[in-house]
Parts: structure tokens; sequence; C-alpha cells
């Protein structure tokens, strides 16, 4: 151990007690002359489910990549259960990281029957044990019944939990998921998602899962980090990922936005919706004003702001409005479906300062 | 040791360097490796390129001056006269057997790969007594006509037409094999689309079906091609000359290795070239299926004439290329079988199986290492060291056996000038001419046919379960027992007959760099023919002929399986 410490590049200063799940810290990856990770840090504690959001291209399946050690580091370090296991100097092999891994495609054994499947990281078990500790995490997921059957002949549902519980046999401390659901059909998602999350919290591992889908990370998440070209952008609960968004990438991510420019002028910005308040931005500052579609309350009469209907898209218990400002400027609106609205109809409305966010121009 | 307990705590004694300059993920041996081996397939192709700097001794300057003309003049011939009679015979007998139906259809469409399973030597030998003056058929018309030497015109069969058609019919399967599946992979959307702009059936061939399918007739000619110009039995045979029998006496008659080398050069230079007109032809094309949704094809019944007419066309070939040489093998092999199994005989064939065996095994197990290594670090070098170690096939066996015995002559000059030296001891050859040198050879010859077949069951084995087999504890090497091997076996099972079989049907290299009176099946099979025992050359022919059936069953199930649409039952739904 001591002879393994000395070897490591300088340990990162007070870091000396290393989280207990997963850390990540300063990791910076390339791949040849392109840079996919920049100055990435972030940490997973036991029990924690944490996104890694980002459109595709981001770097979040290399993050997860090197976090499984089956990447080789090239700056920064990563930790495991309070042991540092990639450094640029040295790397852990997948195989002693005591992590779990799962893909979107899961990856199961076409060779071997469920049992053995899940059976397959309990190697160091006499066989008898194995096979039960086996037999025993199908059966939680129901599946004890197909136990000697082969993974060709599963549904898509069935093959996720098989390889969910694989992955969760040999008890890793850290969970990874890349994109788990993906190849799932919609009718199916929610139901395999509600019951991923249920045996993960179970568990008590600390479970980093990569998507790129809002909703499910918003769905799934205790925290979301999201991630955009290669760094991180903001790393937060859902609802401050959603309530307070750095800026109009993550503001962007999460919904359709109405964007308006501008210039703060005491403390506040003029737009077509009225005036919305920047605190802390100097007069004459460029602005890009971001309104979400539900932050545009129809009012019965006189709201501050009137508009024309332009188009109307339902979507069974609310709609999608576009509507038309004085100023000629275009604005959508979300709100409950009801029968008045139709196309060319005058309406008044307010805006909901929480769903309005100013960003400084870039 | 690997074993990972539940509840232990992380191994940190494992911390392992990871080579971040280098950017080599951490089984870099195996890539090491590979490449090393890579290089060591690939050393007799490099050190016959190597004497084209040597400098040209008396003989090369009298070959020049007599033969080479010759050399080059009937190779050009051959593969003019081979490429064109494959492309007809295998296009047409594609087209034909994919879409339309006639009578026998079903089964022409695996007999028309019966001529594969012979070896051109073996079929030269049978017509070359079949057309002989005493042969059979000359015999007969004599005897029905009342004709006698001199009186009619009969074609003659030792020649270089002769060693075309026979060329033609024992390797044009080549061509039907490639240009069926790509027939049959095309999607019919594509084909409907050209009816409904209004081509008629001939139209819809020239214009839609045949262009779709012109990497793949490319790459059925160059393979037939490069098959023709490996030669050696047939030719020899046949009396015609080419650079197979030129490096051949060269090296025995002559004694000059360097100038057999510079011939080998020169061979090896058409081959070059030709593998350069398939990747011209081939270009940028890679529409081998140009729709994503693939109907199958709804063949057109041809009966009456048209169906007696189609049954015919596919017949011949099988005919000419199969089933009259093999009649004749046949025949031989009965009249003359008594005389000929005996305990050499049986000695022989054993010996070929063994080493044939012996050449599978260890081709396979480089074909593994060179296709895992690629897969665990798919760099430039590992990928540049699989295409480097797949050379050997384009190479003719004389080629290889020259760029063989070359340095092993060096090797076996130093050890003996050593030995003189140090112990005052003749030693004599002790590493050329030995049965290590011939499997080597046949490694380098066949490891392509291996690889590709390695490659393609590794594949079957996502890259996802790879990494997933990794996180669950297992390291690389257990991985591979546990993951891969069970995965692929069928695959190597495979690959391990095609190459078993090459091996046996394999004359040139196996006649220069076999062992001092080290005789297989092959080579008992030449040397009565040289001795004009035709008859008795049938019995060790025909058994290779009977072994060369093995892969001709293993491609025919291939090409049916690959169809796309095809659910195998292994996909998920």
């Amino acid at each position: 151990m001591n002879a393994t410490r000395k070897s490591m590049q300088s340990p990162p200063p007070g870091k000396d007690i290393l989280p207990a799940g997963l850390a990540l810290d300063d990791v910076h990856h390339a791949y040849g002359s392109r840079p996919v990770i920049e100055a990435l840090g972030f940490a997973v504690a036991p029990g924690e489910v944490v996104c890694l959001l980002g459109p595709s291209g981001c770097g979040k399946t290399t993050t997860l990549r090197l976090a499984a050690g089956l990447e080789t580091l090239q700056r920064g370090t990563i930790a495991i259960a309070s042991e540092l296991v990639s450094t640029a100097a040295t790397t852990l092999a997948p195989e002693h990281r005591r992590v779990g891994l799962m893909f979107q495609d899961f990856a199961l054994f076409p060779h071997l029957n469920l049992l053995d499947n899940v059976g397959f990281g309990l190697r160091h078990l006499p066989q008898i044990a194995r096979r039960a500790q086996a037999m025993a995490l199908l059966e939680r997921v129901g599946l004890g019944a197909l136990a000697s059957t082969y993974p060709h002949a599963l549904s898509g549902g069935e093959q996720q939990r098989v390889a969910l519980v694989r992955a969760l046999a040999p008890k890793p401390v850290v969970m990874l998921l890349d994109e788990p659901f993906s190849g799932l059909d919609a009718r199916l998602r929610d139901q395999v998602r509600d019951d991923t999350l249920a045996l993960l919290k179970e568990q008590g591992v600390a479970t980093l899962l990569v998507t790129h889908d809002a909703e499910e990370a918003l769905l799934m998440a205790d925290r979301i980090a999201l991630m955009d070209k290669g760094r991180l952008v903001q790393l937060g609960t859902p609802e401050e990922l959603y309530r307070r968004p750095v800026n109009a990438f993550s503001a962007g991510f999460f919904g359709d936005l109405s964007r308006f420019q501008g210039r703060a002028a005491g403390s506040a910005v003029s737009t077509p919706l009225g005036l919305i308040p920047c605190p802390g931005l100097a007069d004459g500052t460029a602005v890009e004003v971001c309104v979400r579609p539900e932050g545009i309350k129809l009012m019965a009469e006189n709201g501050p702001v009137r508009g024309r209907i332009a188009a109307v898209r339902f979507l069974g218990a609310s709609a999608l409005l576009v509507l038309d400002l004085p100023g000629g400027e275009r604005v959508r609106a979300r709100c409950r479906a009801s029968s008045g609205l139709a196309p060319d109809r005058e309406v008044s409305f307010g805006l909901d300062l929480d769903c309005a966010f100013v960003f400084p121009s870039r | 040791m690997t074993a990972r307990h539940a509840d232990a705590p992380l191994d940190i004694h494992r911390l392992r360097p990871s080579r971040t300059a280098l950017r080599w993920r951490r089984p870099s041996g195996l890539v090491f490796g590979a490449a090393f081996l890579a290089l060591l397939l690939a050393l007799p192709v490099f050190v016959v390129v190597g004497h084209l700097f040597a400098p040209h001794g008396e003989v090369w300057g009298h070959l020049a001056e007599t033969v080479l003309t010759r050399y080059v003049v009937n190779t050009a011939w051959l593969v003019f006269g081979v490429g064109l009679g494959t492309l007809v015979l295998g296009i047409g007998t594609a087209w034909l057997v994919t879409m339309y139906r006639f009578p026998g259809q079903r089964v022409l469409e695996w007999a028309l790969l019966l001529p594969l399973a012979a070896p051109g030597y073996a079929i030269a030998y049978a017509y070359a007594g079949l057309f002989d003056f005493a042969g059979p058929v000359q015999s007969w018309l004599r005897a029905s006509f009342d004709w006698s030497r001199g009186d009619y015109w009969f074609p003659e069969f030792r020649s270089l037409g002769g060693a075309a058609f026979i060329f033609t019919v024992v390797l044009y399967p080549y061509v039907y094999m490639l240009a069926r599946s790509a027939f049959l992979a095309q999607s019919v959307c594509a084909l409907e689309i050209g009816r409904t702009l209004g081509l008629g059936p001939l139209g819809e061939f020239l214009r839609v079906g045949l262009p779709l399918a012109r990497p793949a007739l490319a790459a059925g000619v160059a393979f037939a091609l490069m098959e023709t110009l490996s030669d050696f039995g047939a030719v020899q045979h046949l009396g015609v000359d080419t650079f197979t029998t030129g490096i051949y006496r060269t090296w025995f008659s002559l004694g000059d290795a360097t100038a057999a080398a510079q011939l080998a050069v020169v061979l090896l230079a058409v081959v070059i070239a030709l593998l350069a007109g398939e990747r011209l032809l081939r270009g940028s094309a890679r529409f081998e299926q140009t729709s994503r949704r693939y109907r199958p094809l709804q063949p057109v019944r041809l009966g009456g004439i048209a169906g007696v007419a189609a049954l015919v066309a596919c017949l011949l070939p099988v005919i000419f290329g199969f089933l009259l040489p093999g009649g004749q093998l046949l025949a031989w092999a009965i009249a003359t079988a008594g005389e000929v199994l005996d305990a050499r005989f049986a000695l022989e064939a054993v010996r070929s199986l063994a080493l044939a065996a012996a050449a599978a095994l260890l081709a396979v197990a480089c074909a593994l290492v060179l296709a895992y290594a690629l897969r665990l670090r798919s760099g430039r070098i590992a990928r540049a060291a699989v295409r480097l170690a797949g050379l050997g096939y384009a190479v003719p066996g004389s080629v290889i056996a020259v760029g063989i015995l070359l340095p092993l002559a060096w090797v076996d000059h130093g050890l003996g000038a050593i030995a003189r030296g140090v112990f005052g001891i003749e030693t004599g050859l002790i590493i050329g001419g030995t049965v290590a040198a011939l499997l080597f050879a046949y490694i380098v010859r066949f490891l392509a046919v291996s690889l590709n077949t390695v490659d393609a069951s590794l594949a079957k084995v996502t890259p996802s379960m790879d990494s997933a087999a990794r996180s669950l504890g297992a390291s690389p090497v257990n991985a591979l027992v546990r993951v891969h091997a069970p995965i692929v076996s069928g695959g190597l099972l495979t690959a391990g007959l095609l190459v078993l079989v090459d091996t046996m049907k394999e004359l040139p290299a196996t006649l220069i760099l076999r062992p001092f009176d080290f005789g297989t099946l092959s080579v008992r099979a030449y040397e009565f023919a040289s001795d004009e025992q035709l008859r008795e050359a049938a019995v060790p022919a025909l058994l290779i002929v009977a072994v060369g059936l093995v892969p001709v069953a293993i491609i025919s199930r291939a090409i049916t399986r690959s169809r796309p649409g095809r659910h195998d039952g292994e996909g998920a739904q």
C-alpha cells in the first residue's frame, strides 16, 4: 500500500479523506488532440443517484468509461470507496474496482442462461452459494421462473432486469449505467425506471447514470450533473437545475424557451412581456431573457400583456400556444387545455417571474 | 487471486502504472505480441521483395533472354481467359439461380459450388487423361468412325487454352458465390423500382443488378485469378510455362535461389496489380445493400423450354467442373485402388491429415491473438499488423516457399559455419527442410482464411460484453476463456476446418519445403502424375476432393444464413 501511494504523483492537497462512493477530481481527457473532457469534478455518495446529462458527444460516456477503468486517465484523479483508483500514473483494472456496469444493449452473455449470467461475477463463491445468491436476485426482480432460459428468449424489459441484477450481484460500491433505458419501448420505460430506482436505493450503491434525456434525469436523479462540450455546466438537484439554471444552455436543456434580447437598465431589463429584474448586472449589459412556456399565465381579462393566438397544439391535459405579441415577437405558452383556445383569438396574460431567466449575452 | 470478494475492500495493490504517454491500454503486451507475430508472418514476403534489389546473376540474365517473355505472355493470357470465363459463368449462373425458379434450381444452388472442392491439379489430371490420345474420348471416336492418328483434329488439352478452360470451370464458383450473395443482399425494392422506371428483365440485370453487384464481382474474379496465379500442379502437368513452374525449375534444376526469388518478385507484382485492380473496381462503392428495408426476392418461375434451358446452362459448369473429371477420377481410383493403397499410402494420408490439423490449430491460434489484439486496441499498429498478416493469402505458395527457404538457408549456413569452426562437424540442414518450416509456410499462406472467420465470430461478442465481463471481476484472459471462447467456438471450428482443407490441397509450397522423402497426399498425386501414372494419381486426388467437400458444405450453409431479413433466433424480441 505504502509503495503504491508513494509512487503516485502528489495526491491532491486537502483531499486526504476521499469520499466513500465515487469521486472525480479535475479530470481531463482527450482523444488524440481533441479534448473530450475538461476539468470535470463531482462526487456520488453511497445510496445517491447522480445523472450525467448532456447532448450526445459531450463526453458523458467517456466519463463513465473512465470511472469504470475502461479508459486510462490522462489527468486528474478518480476515487472509489475512499481509495484512488485512477491517476495519470496508475490505473486499477476494471475487474478490481468494485464497479457494476450496465449498458444500453444490456450485454447479456448469449451462451449462459439467466442464472449463470447473474452468477458470472460471483466466481469467488462455491457453486451452491453462487447459485443461491443468483437465484435470490432473479426472484427479487420476478424472473426466478426463467432462471434456466437463455437471454435471447427474453423481452427487452426482462433483459434489462437481468442485466441490472447481474451488475449488482457482486455488491459493487459504484453502479455505472450507460443509457440503460433507451433500448426499451416507451410504454415499458416508466415502470422499469421505477423498479430500477427502487433496487438501486435498496442496495445503497453510489449510482452514476448517463442519459441524454432531460425528463429521465429529472425523474431518476438525486442530483444532476449537466455537461456540455466536455465541461460540467451545472451540478445540483433536479429542482435547482430547473428553477435556477446557470446559463441559457442549462435552462434550454429542460424544455422549450422563448428568448428575447435586451439591455440591463437599473437592475432590470425591458421585454415585450414587461420589466424583468436582473439584480447584479451592470447597466448596459447585453442580456438574453429566457422564458419557459409555463411561465406565461393566461388571464381572463386585463392581464398586463395582450396577444393573439397564432397556433394551438393540444397535448391532452395541457395545450401549447404560440402567441403573437403587439410588437411582432412571438412567445410560447403552456396552459391548461380549454375549449376557448382557438387561433386568432385575442388573449391577455401575465408572466411568472420564477420561469423567466436573465443571462448576459455571449 | 483474481476473485473479488464481495465485501472485501478495494484491492488497491493491484494499481498498475498506466502508460498515458503512449496511450496504450493495459494489455499492450498482447498488442506487441500480435505486431511481432504479424511481422514474422509477413517476413517471407519481405524477403522476396528484398530480392528486387539484389544483383542480377547470370541465371537471371539467361532467364530473361529465354523464358521470361513466355512466362509473362502465358500468365497474361491465363489471367485474361480465366477472368472473362469465370465472370461469364459465375454471373450467369448466379443470376439464373437467384432470380428464377426452374426444375433443379434448389439443388443447383449448392451444386454450383462443387468445383471448389477439387484442387486445379486434380481436375487437370482427369482432363488430361480423358482427352488424351489414348484416353477414352479419342479412343471412342477412333473406334466409332474408324479413324486413326492424324485423320482428325482434336483440341489439345495440354495447352494454354486447356489450362484456361480448366481454371475457368474449377474457379468460377468464387464469382458465383459472391455474385449470388450480392444479388440476394440487394433489396428487392431497388430492382422493382428499376422495373417501374421502364426496364425489362434484361435491362434490370444490366442496369441495376450488375452495377450493384460490381464490388462483389471484382472480389470474386480477384479470388479466382489469385488461385490461377498460384497454381503449380495444373500448369506443370499441362506443360504451360508460368511463373510458378519457372520458380520451381529455377530453384531445383538451376539451383539459383536469387533468380528464383526474382521470378517470385515479378509474380508478386502481378498479384499486387491484381489486388490494386480489384480495389479500383470496387472503388469507394460500398453499396452491397442499398436499402435498410429488405423484402425477399420473388423469383420468376420458368417453365417449358426456358426452364430446361436454364437448367442446362447451370448444369454444364457443374458437369465440366466437377462431375465429369470427378467421375473419371473415381473410375481410375476404383481400378487402381488395389495397387495404390498400401502401408506407405496410409502413412502419407495420416501424415497429410496430421500436418493439416497442426497447421489449422496454429493458424486459428494466431488468428485469435491477432483478432483479439485488434479488439482490445484497434489502433493503427494493431490494424496494420492484422492487414500485414493477412497478406499471405494473396501470395502464391511457391513465392512464400522461396521467401521462407532463403532466410532459413542463411540461418543454417550460419549455424553450420559455427559448428564447423567450433566443433569441427558438418551439420547440413538444421531448420530448412523441416516440418516446422512447412507448417510456417501453411500458416503464412492460410492465416487470412482463419483470420476472417475468427474475426467475424469475435464480432458476435459486443464490446459492451467485454466491459461487462471485466466489471464483473474477469481479467482479460479470464474474459477470453469464459465469454469469448464459448461464444466463438463454433466459428473457430469452421476456421480450423477451412485451413485444414486448404492445407491438404496445397502443392507447390509443400513440394519445395518438405523434408527429404516426406510425402503427403498432394505430393503423392503430383508424383504419380509426373510419372504419367495418371490412373494411380486418382486415389490421392480423389481423397483430397472428398476432404474439399467439407468447406463447400460450410460455405453453402453460410450463404443461406447470411441472407438479410432472416432471423436466426439470436435477436431479442
